[in-house]
């Protein structure tokens, strides 16, 4: 550049202004002072001849005598003395050479070359400083940056040898330069962004330090020894690299999940950044009210962790979270960025519901309501139908035909429906069981009336003149059946609203009680958390109420007198309530709140009893025909009963009498078969201890603990004499010998664990047990004295009267079953499992008439206590049933008891499980080929079906 | 002499003032009767010269005060009688009288005025929707006056005043009884205090026959005017009663079947209402069914008076009770026999009449409406409780759209309770009006009429049957019965604005348009040309 401009300017610029007459002249002129001014003036009076013809300002001919006279003169002037030799060469040369070099630099290294233009043209562009562009080359050299990270990068520090001196690094980052100075110097300087800073020298070596902070440049200056400041390279660009905020993703679940309200969330997520995590936490706010957001730091990352892929727990108890709220929830991650502040990133929002089993409740009460309303359009299409079934001839017939069409569609809709509903409500504890047995009967007697108007109208058999006499003829108790069923669902609905407006005055109550535990606490500790949860409390206090005012309104609005004892239930003073509970708070006045708190629980209590009173009021009025059906079968059942109890109590005592008769004629106790029984039992007892002590599972333990003691209690019985008590405690003994040996898989005759393993060595003494007390029984039944074989006259007689008396009771069992069955939905809360009971006791009542009648008083006594154990179920049931709660959560409600749901925590399987589930389905697969026992055949099917699904 | 004269002079000047002090307090005590006996006028002419008078008597100013109320200006009387109890406070009486006047004018304060063309009745009321009342009101009156004054003997001497509250409690706060004794004895109107009090039919959940109610009241202020107020409630009531359709023309008397089944079973049990026991008031008996027997046997009492010795009999009694006679008396001598025989004779003639007991039905019983209750269910009413569901299911149905289905429950309804709840025929017919069977709804809904004439929703529903049916003339009738029991349903007067329209009769057409812009707000002000507003 220095080249080029020194060629321009000492050669090319002198020689454009050549063109110049005056000038030229001129320099003639200074270089000839001989010439004594006549060139330049024959120079400028030429250019005036023209005008001098037409404006004679001059004398044309002296003019014109003058420039002859200065050519001549000019004639005799040596030019190499205007233009010297030598003057153009140098510069020429240079030009030249220049040039050369270029075309040169440009096959040898292009790319050095373009880059040098490049930065060239850079420099001069980012940093237009005057000495950059008028200062000579580079006066430092062999330039080395070495780069020191910030520590929280966890980036190792860097050489760069040779380098151009562009820096680029996070901010942060310490760089040491160095460089060789090319030129002398008394000190050295390095500019930083417009700040100057001394450069250390060891000899020629410059060395400093300079920290990224800002995007700028920086050079080197070099003071001279003439004291002259020079650049000494050119501006060097500093950048600073983005430090980009951390990112993190939830994985697994989904956008909206429910857990229960003790269990967990395991959120799975994967979370980034450039050059390290610090920690994870969970941004969550409840909705409703005016929740704050609130924040809980969930885990720390190791050091420099970058990438993560992690499960958290969301522990529901912990959140502070109450059945029914849903929070909307997000995972934020920070860096470790400690010298701009660490950045934050955050998922996308999902939503965790909290399971309230009352919620659940209400939607399938919900469910039923909309199945009722398709009840009463079903209804609608049986009465058209049965009116339709009036009429005569063809088109009636057409109308009936496509009318039991629109009433089989809507009954199969309704059906199923219904199905589904009790599937769902057996699981829900609120649902009563007097509830479920009047669904369950209605879904019977839909699906009976549609059978029947189905096979009518398929049947294509017979015209008008048959047809339609048919359908009128069956159609009309159809109709009555479908009435009642409507009304008995809107009852039922009624009834159930009620009780779950008590379930959500119950959640009132508890929530007021926590609110008073913690302003107890609060009074006490004056903890600031405290009364962050009291607020917390408040609000869920306040969102129970508004549910309660809005529950209330729809009942007012809807319903008539049977709610009205509810009237006074003062919803809106519980909400003033609370609002001056917040107002004492807010001024700290705490015994004020106190106060409040003590007044609300006053008007809960009060509204608790109101909506109980309430509901048994509707329970009693809607039902009370119901009640005293269920009275009167009650009535029958206990008698029933009580005479079985009966005949069961004579037949033991003619049983007992014969067995008295047959011990004494033998000495049990003494005989060489007890002696055999002893022996099996207690080989009973020791392999039962031995199995034991190998089993894990505390089931398992206890089972062979109870067969142990049995066998234990067996032999105690038949070491007194009393053979039949020792056989009878041996038959239970080997029920439970028998259950273990199911449950362990011994009673299949392959081998599923090596051998010597202890859960092998238990199956193997569950086996010996098994056919120990075989045997004992086999024995002891020989050797139990056979009642029937003593029998007097009188006892058979006695016997046979006894049988007469169960065959009367049998077929009163029968009528009471036909009865209920006619009376359906007049009693809709005997459900299938009293009937069954009532079936099961006719049974037995039959085979207990038989066994009297061939003179086995042992064996009916057993028949007659199954009967009468059957009839207690029946009557407990009825019990039940007519208590205004219907079994709520009642116990000895066998149709309802079920287990606990699993606090476990659920496992969402991660990214890198998602092999597992495949492999599993191919196993199963497999499985399905190989053979399974015949009689095992179709029920493994459908569990493996099940299972592939 | 000399001592005479200083003995009188003496007498003259101590006695003087007490005589004039004594001749005051007379014309109080006087007026106070005349007022108690509602002879205005002559209290009025009384009290004339007192009127500017200052200084005046208390007894004067209070019984000037009284004369106000009566008249309906409250604000004067309560002034007048601040003016008197300032100077005697411990009076209790005229406290309590002073408490009611106040009472009455916050009530009233703000309502509008509406005088008939001949100036005899004035009526006022809310502003607002009670507004459409008051046409009727005027017509009514207007034509008790003529048909029921001519009846008794009586031509009114100032504007007859009605006033009309929106509830039961303003009744309450304008008159001695309490809002329990209206709820309990279902009293809807009273003539009380020199005027007629009505409480507007839009309190009420059916609606009732409240311009028979209105002319019963009248019957009232009539019987008292006549008599001075010394007919005994038992006479005043059976006039009452026995006069209250008068209004409408020569309509035959006849008890309702609700009061014919009430005292049927009375007279079966033997459990009548004495007369001793209807005193004080009908309102204050224990319940509305006891009010209805009550009711039931005064209007039998004066049918059997009439029978014996015609309406010139009637006035003949009223007459002689007015000079002092007792009812005894007055009875005894007009029907030339004693008080008990006159009783005997009543009890024959009842025996003899051979009421009917109407097995289920359900007496009428006037139902307030409730705050914070948005609907009532109107089946409770249905006593067979199969008949209740079946409608219910009908309910169901309808609202389902299913109407043909909804029909045969509604008729299964009806052939077991037959025409005992009105309410089953009337959702039958809107059903059989839904599926265009006019006729057939029609059918459905007469018969309830003989048990049930006062139930406005079966004349609402018939007059659509008609009008449906394009019967003009019948469909008038139905919904102006309907009107006469509701006017609050705006449905009736667009009915009506139809066919009277359908009949040419403009006038009638122009009222009920006037009818319905005020029940739909849509009148601006009070169609009714309000002459003053009380109390701004």
């Amino acid at each position: 550049v220095l080249v080029v401009a020194w060629v321009v300017r000492r050669g090319i610029l002198p020689a454009l202004r050549v063109g110049d007459e005056d000038s030229v002249a001129l320099h003639l002129e200074r270089a000839f002072p001989e010439l004594r001014s006549r060139v330049i003036s024959a120079v400028q009076l030429r250019r005036e001849l023209p005008e001098l013809s037409v404006l004679p300002r001059f004398s044309e001919p002296l003019v014109r005598a003058l420039i002859a006279d200065a050519a001549s003169a000019a004639m005799v002037v040596d030019p190499g003395r205007v233009v010297p030799r030598g003057t153009w060469r140098p510069m020429g040369l240079a030009a030249l050479a220049l040039t050369a070099l270029l075309v040169t630099l440009a096959f040898v290294a292009p790319a050095e070359l373009s880059r040098a233009f490049a930065n060239m043209a850079g420099s001069v562009a980012l940093l237009p400083s005057p000495e950059a562009s008028s200062e000579g080359p580079p006066l430092v050299g062999d330039l080395t940056l070495r780069l020191q990270y910030p520590e929280y990068t966890g980036l190792a520090p860097r050489v760069v040898e040779s380098t151009s001196g562009e820096i680029s690094a996070v901010k942060g980052t310490v760089v040491q330069i160095s460089a060789r100075a090319l030129a002398p110097f008394s000190r050295a300087e390095l500019q930083v962004n417009g700040e100057v800073s001394p450069l250390r020298a060891e000899g020629n070596t410059l060395q400093g330090t300079l920290t990224v902070v800002d995007r700028g440049s920086y050079r080197f200056f070099l003071v001279g020894e003439d004291g002259v400041r020079r650049p000494a390279s050119p501006a060097m660009n500093i950048e600073v690299e983005t430090d980009h905020p951390p990112r993190v993703r939830i994985l697994a679940p989904g956008p909206e999940v429910t857990v229960g309200e003790r269990g967990s969330l395991e959120v799975r997520y994967t979370a980034d950044d450039d050059f390290g995590l610090r920690d994870l936490s969970l941004v969550y706010r409840a909705e409703g009210g005016a929740r704050e957001e609130r924040v809980r730091r969930l885990k720390g990352f190791d050091r420099g962790a970058r990438n993560v892929e992690g499960t958290v727990s969301l522990s529901v108890f912990d959140l502070g979270l109450r059945p029914g709220e849903r929070i909307g929830y997000r995972l934020r991650v920070q860096d470790n960025d400690v010298v701009s502040g660490p950045k934050r990133g955050e998922s996308a929002t999902q939503y965790l519901k909290v399971y309230s089993p009352r919620e659940r409740h209400l939607e399938l009460l919900e469910e039923e309501r909309r199945i009722w309303d398709r009840m009463v359009h079903m209804l609608g299409f049986e009465i058209v139908l049965g009116e339709e079934a009036k009429g005569h001839g063809p088109p009636a017939l057409t109308q009936a035909e496509l009318q039991a069409t629109h009433a089989r569609d809507l009954a199969s809709e309704v059906k199923n429906r219904l199905s589904s509903l009790l599937l769902q409500a057996r699981e829900d504890r609120m649902f009563t069981a007097r509830s479920l047995a009047a669904l369950e009967g209605v879904r019977r007697r839909v699906h009976e009336r549609t059978s029947r108007e189905e096979r009518w109208r398929a049947g294509t058999v017979g015209g008008p003149e048959t047809r339609l006499p048919e359908l009128a003829g069956f159609m009309p108790a159809h109709v009555a059946g479908s009435e009642s069923d409507v009304i008995l669902v809107e009852k039922l609905f009624k009834q159930q609203k009620l009780e779950a407006l008590k379930l959500l005055a119950e959640e009132l109550t508890e929530s007021h009680r926590r609110l008073k535990d913690l302003m107890d606490t609060y009074r006490r500790t004056r903890d600031p958390e405290l009364k962050a949860e009291i607020e917390r409390e408040m609000a869920r206090l306040e969102e129970r109420i508004r549910e309660l005012r809005q529950k209330l309104a729809e009942l007012f609005d809807t319903e008539s007198d049977e709610f009205l004892n509810l009237d006074s239930v003062k919803a809106e003073e519980l909400h003033s309530s609370v609002n001056k509970m917040r107002e004492a708070l807010k001024k700290g006045d705490l015994d004020g709140a106190l106060r409040e708190l003590e007044r609300m629980a006053k008007e809960l209590q009060n509204t608790l009893e109101k909506v109980d009173l309430s509901s048994k009021a509707f329970f009693e009025s809607a039902f009370y025909k119901s009640q005293k059906q269920m009275e009167k079968l009650l009535d029958e059942v206990h008698e029933i009963e009580g005479q079985e109890r009966e005949v069961e109590r004579q037949t033991r005592d003619v049983e007992r009498d014969a067995r008295g008769r047959a011990a004494k004629e033998l000495d049990v106790a003494r005989s060489e078969g007890a002696r055999r029984i002893q022996r099996q039992l207690a080989e009973v007892q020791r392999d039962m201890s031995e199995a034991a002590s190998s089993l894990q599972s505390r089931w398992n333990q206890e089972l062979a603990e109870k067969g142990r003691a049995r066998a234990r209690d067996a032999a105690k019985a038949l070491e007194q004499g009393d053979a039949a008590e020792a056989l009878d405690m041996a038959k239970r003994a080997n029920e439970d010998v028998q259950q273990l040996k199911g449950n362990l898989g011994a009673d299949r005759p392959w081998r599923l664990e090596p051998s010597g393993s202890p859960l092998e060595e238990a199956r193997e003494k569950t086996r010996s047990a098994a056919r120990s007390l075989s045997e004992a029984v086999r024995d002891l039944e020989r050797l139990v004295p056979k009642a029937s074989e003593h029998l007097s006259p009188e006892e058979r007689r006695r016997l046979g009267d006894l049988g007469r008396k169960q065959r009367r009771l049998k077929e009163r069992a029968g009528r009471l079953k036909r009865r209920i069955e006619e009376m359906g939905e007049q009693v809709p809360f005997v459900g299938e499992q009293g009937k069954k009971s009532l079936e099961e006791a006719q049974e037995e009542m039959g085979q207990a008439e038989g066994k009297l009648g061939r003179g086995k008083p042992s064996e009916a006594v057993q028949r007659e206590q199954r009967a009468a154990q059957a009839l207690g179920k029946l009557k407990a049931e009825l019990q039940k049933a007519m208590k205004p709660q219907g079994g709520t959560g009642g116990t000895g409600d066998e149709g309802r008891e079920r287990p606990q749901a699993s606090q476990e925590p659920v496992k969402i399987p991660g990214r890198e499980e998602h092999r597992s589930p495949k492999e599993f389905r191919e196993d199963l697969l497999k499985a399905m080929k190989q053979g399974t026992p015949p009689a095992y055949r179709d029920l493994v099917r459908k569990y493996y079906e099940e299972l592939v699904k | 002499v000399k001592r005479a004269r200083f003995v009188l002079f003496v007498v003259l000047l101590a006695g003087g003032p007490a005589l004039a002090a004594s001749e005051k307090a007379s014309v109080g005590k006087r007026a106070e009767r005349l007022l108690s006996s509602w002879q205005l006028r002559q209290a009025a002419e009384l009290l004339a010269p007192f009127e500017k008078q200052s200084g005046r008597d208390p007894e004067v100013t209070f019984a000037i005060g009284r004369l106000a109320f009566y008249r309906g200006d409250y604000t004067r009387a309560g002034e007048l009688m601040d003016e008197a109890l300032e100077n005697e406070p411990h009076r209790p009486t005229w406290q309590a009288i002073r408490a009611l006047v106040k009472s009455t004018r916050d009530a009233t304060a703000g309502y509008h005025e509406a005088r008939s063309g001949d100036g005899r009745v004035v009526v006022r009321y809310e502003p607002g929707k009670d507004a459409v009342l008051v046409p009727f009101v005027l017509e009514a009156i207007t034509a008790a006056i003529r048909e029921i004054g001519g009846d008794l003997g009586y031509v009114p001497e100032e504007p007859v005043l009605v006033e009309i509250y929106p509830s039961s409690d303003v009744l309450a706060k304008v008159s001695p009884l309490t809002e329990k004794d209206i709820e309990t004895s279902g009293t809807i109107a009273l003539c009380k205090y020199h005027r007629l009090m009505l409480t507007s039919p839009r309190a009420l959940l059916r609606g009732y026959p409240w311009l028979d109610s209105l002319a019963h009241e009248f019957v009232h202020f009539t019987v008292t005017k006549i008599s001075h107020n010394r007919v005994p409630i038992w006479l005043h009531e059976g006039l009452a009663k026995w006069e209250e359709r008068r209004w409408r023309g020569q309509e035959p008397r006849r008890l309702q079947p609700t009061s014919e089944h009430l005292l049927a079973q009375g007279l079966k049990r033997k459990r009548l209402i004495t007369f001793e026991q209807m005193h004080p008031s009908m309102a204050k008996l224990p319940s509305q069914e006891d009010a209805g027997l009550a009711f039931a046997e005064v209007f039998m009492a004066i049918e059997y008076v009439y029978q014996k010795v015609g309406m010139r009999g009637i006035r003949q009694v009223l007459r002689l009770m007015r000079d002092g006679k007792s009812d005894a008396d007055a009875i005894a001598a007009v029907m030339g026999t004693s008080f008990d025989a006159f009783k005997r004779g009543w009890m024959g003639y009842l025996r003899k009449l051979k009421l009917r007991l109407h097995p289920g039905i359900v007496a009428e019983r006037i139902q307030f409406k409730k705050k914070g209750k948005k609907k009532r269910d109107e089946l409770k009413d249905i006593a067979l409780e199969h008949a209740r569901e079946l409608t219910h299911l009908g309910e169901l149905l309808r609202e389902r759209g299913q109407l043909r289905a909804a029909v045969v429950e509604y008729r299964k309804a009806v052939k077991l309770a037959k025409n005992r709840f009105p309410v089953i025929q009337n959702k039958l017919a809107k059903a059989l009006l839904g599926l265009r069977r006019a006729q057939e709804a029609a059918q459905s809904l007469e018969p309830t009429l003989a048990l049930y004439p006062a139930y406005a929703t079966t004349y609402t529903n018939l007059g659509e049957a008609y009008l449906a049916l394009g019967d003009t003339d019948r469909g008038i009738a139905a919904f102006e019965e309907a009107n006469r029991l509701n006017p609050f349903n705006p449905r009736v007067h667009e009915a009506l604005y139809l066919l009277y329209g359908r009949k040419g009769d403009e006038k009638h057409a122009e009222r009920s348009a006037r009818s319905l812009r005020v029940l739909r707000g849509e009148s601006g002000d009070d169609p009714w040309a309000p002459k003053a507003t009380l109390g701004r």
